[in-house]
């Protein structure tokens, strides 16, 4: 029987899948957005990982789920409400119903929902008899036997078949978004070459799902999301961490420097060695150190013989490299320290964001050696940054701090690769900068920085280190006029850095009302909330800040301009410091630390009760 | 490049520092000796590069003309890595002591020895911590009265030669200041072994521990490769029981002659038996090179090896950048 079908185009969905780390969801969290993305939409996602792993099966902390915002319109996060939540199972509707947007579609695999599974998702009573899910549209599938009744004739597994049921889901978002099937049969059939069986299997479970939404009543409806008006260009798919990875090759083709990365397995950095490990040929030298300390030495050790070096860790490793960071300070040698920031102190929770290493990564050491601070906003523009760390490490010869967060280093985004060949990087330094051949080590260029030699080039024998020494003669000093004047050429030559790095600037209006100012991952909630409001005729600038320091002059210059001005961050109030000691006027603090990223309608939220405006209504 | 016969002078591995440690300290010997060796050997200066943590060893760097790196507590070593793998034309020697090594350099010592990089270590022990002026430090001897052990150290001191042994180092030897000669030949031979060469000198701190190895005087035994190993003027002999692996000094006379151990640098067994003795007081004082093994891997051969080998199918930066799956628009 064919029923009637609405079809009904949107600008925007959020959908989200939810299940045990075994159930396969960032397998088809990921097919799903790639096809959603070659289909012409623009998209951006976000996995949740588990807090632990392999907690027992149909636990709360065992859930793993997948977000992905795709629409015809610019979006800048994953988005703040679900409007698809998939669960395979209790705990999995216990820890996402919360955003799931009331009047939604909620889907739940009824095979999981048992009186054993609702004691370990520590649900008192039966949820489905609850009157809170008639907020939404639930449609029950016995998805197990579904597929068990289907694959019947094939002598298979009653564990391979349930571990399809991820497909299963996959085909009914597939329906529910009409997306063409044909990519994403083509990866399947290569996916599963090798396995006969399997490929059976996940096929067979893949159109089964798409076919039950096709011909069930309670799927009444489908939906339709316009193209994306892209800009020209070939693109690809980047998480933050990945784009790190990609940016420090990018460097190697660009400044045809020698590149070291070194690193120890923390969570949320580790993928940056695993990728770059797959490249330590010609392109770079990658080596897992014994601990983080060796990580940053051996960087050090490469720095001194001309390598641009990068480690990359999390807080508990930017806290044992602190020493060693202001070794590479006195010396003024290169480095770039990688730190994904998460929500600490100590260990913390290790898969959660926070921006609270701000301080430490300005101040955070002891001696007067407060270092440059970039800060990546996006996925894409880790990319960008860390290039441009690696610039101003080199220029400066000086250790270079490079932010970003867990949340950016497993969210996803377009890269837009046609950009990346007409973006002007800045290396033509490079060749007097390294030419050994004048032996004047001593003199500084207007920017307060030394050339860089490096050990091994003929007949330039020096002696180096983390002793004072005289400015001139090289020789170590206890000299009090000597140690002053050096103290404060670094400190000088640390602040030149603000001469030579794009000036920010406002979107949305120049003057007004509020300007909000934000850094790091909390710039895509910012300005999704900030384009709203604009477009409402609210007199709202947006400021996203790269270089946390030293800070461009242009930015105190604008907080003239509008009546108020709020920082947002991931922190119990950092950055706002840093501001607060340039500038004496007020500057209002709103901060969040909950291991959450910013949410749209919460930004919303603050911005009204500061204007003091009515009800805003957002459309989507 | 041509240079001069004066190129190799002795003078010209000396910088214009005026070398500050204190008079008597046994740390000029060795820096004479190994400003001599390297005239002898025609070092190049712009090839080699010295790095050192923080101590009294640790100021060596400053007094060779060549690159030179004084870096931080216990850390010389990683950064020693940093430097090799990066460029593994140079020749790198770390310049340590007992405490920079052994204490807050220990682990880092560890993964350098199983790693076998082919890097010089030179361990200055005095067995006390001369630059921070008196503390005890890993290889003091039990009961040792110092500024923060004023009742005598509890803790019992870690046997240097057994530690090293048992991380499986390719080279392992030990001389003292007090024999500038066999310090030369030693050093020598860790400059021409491949592989990790650690040597550890007995440096006299002449302030802080004065005498501390006289207790050696007349009682070492020089190690010599297919040598028997014979002291007291070769009065007396070293044999093992072949059941309780235990060693026993016997005359070296005609009935014990054949017993008499016969030295071999590539057995780790027998190196590794020696250095359970380092603490027995009646036993004698092993110098010498305990063990050499050649032809050990180095980790920068095989990571080089790895390096040249293309494991992503020839891929150009631009291709892997794109990645497997693009569109375009």
């Amino acid at each position: 029987m064919i029923f009637n079908k609405n079809k009904k185009t949107i600008k925007t969905a959020v959908v989200r899948i939810a299940g045990d780390s075994g159930d396969g969801i960032q397998l088809i969290g990921s097919q799903f957005s790639n096809n959603l993305a070659f289909s012409g939409l623009n998209i951006s996602t976000f996995p949740d990982f588990p807090a632990e792993i392999r907690a027992p099966i149909g636990t709360i902390s065992g859930i793993s789920g997948f977000q992905v915002q795709f629409s015809s319109e610019n979006i800048y996060t994953p988005g703040d409400k679900v409007d698809v939540l998939i669960a395979m199972n209790p705990a999995a509707l216990k820890s996402n119903l919360k955003d799931l947007e009331l009047g939604s579609l909620l889907i739940i695999n009824l095979d999981t929902f048992n009186s054993v599974n609702y004691k370990k998702a520590n649900y008192e009573f039966n949820p489905l008899e609850s009157d809170y899910l008639n907020n939404f549209k639930l449609i029950k599938i016995n998805i197990n036997s579904i597929l068990k009744d289907g694959l019947k004739d094939l002598t298979l597994g009653n564990k391979d078949i349930e571990r399809s049921k991820n497909f299963f889901c996959l085909g009914i978002l597939y329906w529910l978004y009409n997306i063409n099937i044909e990519k994403q049969k083509l990866w399947i059939k290569e996916k599963f070459k090798n396995d006969e069986s399997l490929l059976k299997i996940n096929m067979s479970s893949f159109l089964s799902g798409f076919n039950y939404a096709e011909n069930n009543e309670l799927f009444n409806e489908y939906y339709y999301v316009n193209k994306f008006d892209f800009e020209k260009g070939i693109y690809r798919s980047v998480t933050g961490n990945t784009a790190i990875s990609l940016g420090i090759l990018y460097l190697k083709k660009i400044s045809g420097l020698n590149i070291f990365y070194s690193g120890y397995p923390i969570t949320p950095a580790s993928d940056i060695l695993h990728e770059l490990s797959k490249y330590n040929s010609e392109f770079l030298t990658v080596f897992q150190a014994e601990d983080e300390i060796s990580a940053i030495c051996s960087c050090i050790g490469s720095s001194l013989t001309g390598n641009i070096s990068f480690t990359g860790t999390s807080g508990p490793g930017m806290s044992l490299k602190t020493e060693s960071i202001n070794l590479a300070f006195i010396m003024e040698t290169p480095l770039v320290i990688i730190d994904i920031q998460r929500a600490g102190p100590s260990t913390g929770m290790p898969t959660k964001v926070e921006q609270s290493d701000v301080l430490f990564a300005v101040y955070g050491r002891p001696g007067d050696s407060a270092l440059p601070v970039i800060s990546a906003s996006s996925p894409v523009d880790c990319f960008y940054s860390i290039i441009e760390a690696a610039r101003i490490s080199i220029k400066f010869m000086t250790p270079v701090i490079f932010l970003s967060d867990s949340y950016i280093a497993n969210t996803s985004e377009l890269l837009n690769l046609s950009n990346i060949k007409n973006f002007n990087f800045d290396f033509d330094f490079l060749k007097e900068h390294m030419n050994n051949k004048n032996q004047e080590f001593s003199k500084r260029n207007a920017n307060l920085s030394k050339k860089w030699f490096f050990f091994g080039s003929e007949n330039n024998e020096y002696r180096t280190g983390g002793l004072e020494k005289d400015e001139k003669t090289g020789v170590i000093s206890t000299n009090p006029d000597n140690h002053e004047t050096l103290t404060k050429i670094r400190s000088e030559k640390i602040k030149q850095v603000s001469k030579h790095i794009i000036k920010p600037t406002i979107y949305g209006c120049q003057k007004g009302e509020l300007l909000i100012i934000s850094f790091g991952s909390s710039f895509g909630s910012t300005r999704q909330a900030v384009e709203i409001l604009v477009k409402g005729g609210f007199l709202i600038g947006h400021l996203n800040i790269k270089w946390l320091y030293p800070l461009h002059d242009s930015i105190f210059n604008y907080f003239s301009n509008f009546r108020n001005v709020i920082i947002l961050e991931l922190n119990n109030g950092q950055f706002s410091k840093i501001l607060k000691s340039f500038y004496s006027g007020n500057i209002i603090e709103y901060n969040k630390i909950q291991g959450q990223p910013f949410k749209v309608s919460e930004i919303l939220f603050v911005i009204k009760n500061i204007l003091n405006n009515n009800e805003i209504i957002i459309n989507k | 490049m041509n240079y001069n016969s004066d190129y190799y002078n002795v003078k010209q591995y000396k910088t214009s520092n005026e070398v500050k440690w204190c008079p008597g300290c046994g740390d000029y010997v060795i820096l004479s000796v190994i400003q001599k060796l390297f005239s002898e050997l025609k070092i190049n200066k712009s090839k080699t590069v010295f790095v050192s943590g923080i101590g009294c060893s640790s100021r060596f760097p400053y007094y060779m003309n060549t690159y030179g790196v004084h870096t931080i507590h216990g850390r010389a070593i990683p950064i020693a890595t940093g430097i090799k793998l990066t460029n593994p034309e140079l020749d790198v020697w770390v310049i340590t002591g007992d405490g920079d090594c052994l204490s807050i350099g220990g682990n880092h010592l560890i993964h350098l020895l199983r790693r076998n990089l082919n890097i010089n270590v030179i361990m200055f022990n005095n067995r006390i911590y001369g630059l921070t002026k008196g503390q005890y430090s890993p290889t003091s001897l039990k009961g040792k009265v110092t500024k923060s052990t004023p009742s005598g150290s509890i803790d019992n001191s870690l046997n240097v030669s057994s530690f090293i042994l048992g991380n499986n180092s390719s080279f392992f030897a030990r001389t003292t200041d007090t024999n500038g000669n066999h310090m030369s030949s030693v050093l020598k031979e860790a400059y021409f072994h491949k592989g990790t060469s650690f040597v550890e000198i007995f440096q006299n701190c002449v302030v802080f521990n004065n005498k501390e190895f006289s207790i050696y005087k007349d009682k070492e035994l020089y190690l010599e490769n297919n040598k028997k190993l014979l002291f007291n003027n070769d009065k007396k002999g070293i044999i093992l029981d072949h059941n309780s692996l235990e060693l026993s000094i016997v005359e070296n006379n005609l009935e014990n002659k054949e017993k008499i151990l016969t030295h071999n640098q590539e057995n780790l067994n027998l190196s590794s038996i020696y250095s359970n003795y380092e603490q027995n007081q009646n036993f004698p004082l092993f110098l010498g090179v305990f063990r050499r093994l050649l032809n050990k891997p180095t980790y920068e051969e095989d990571l080089y090896k790895i390096k040249a080998k293309s494991s992503f199918n020839n891929l150009t930066i631009d291709q892997i950048i794109e990645g497997k799956e693009t569109w375009s628009i």
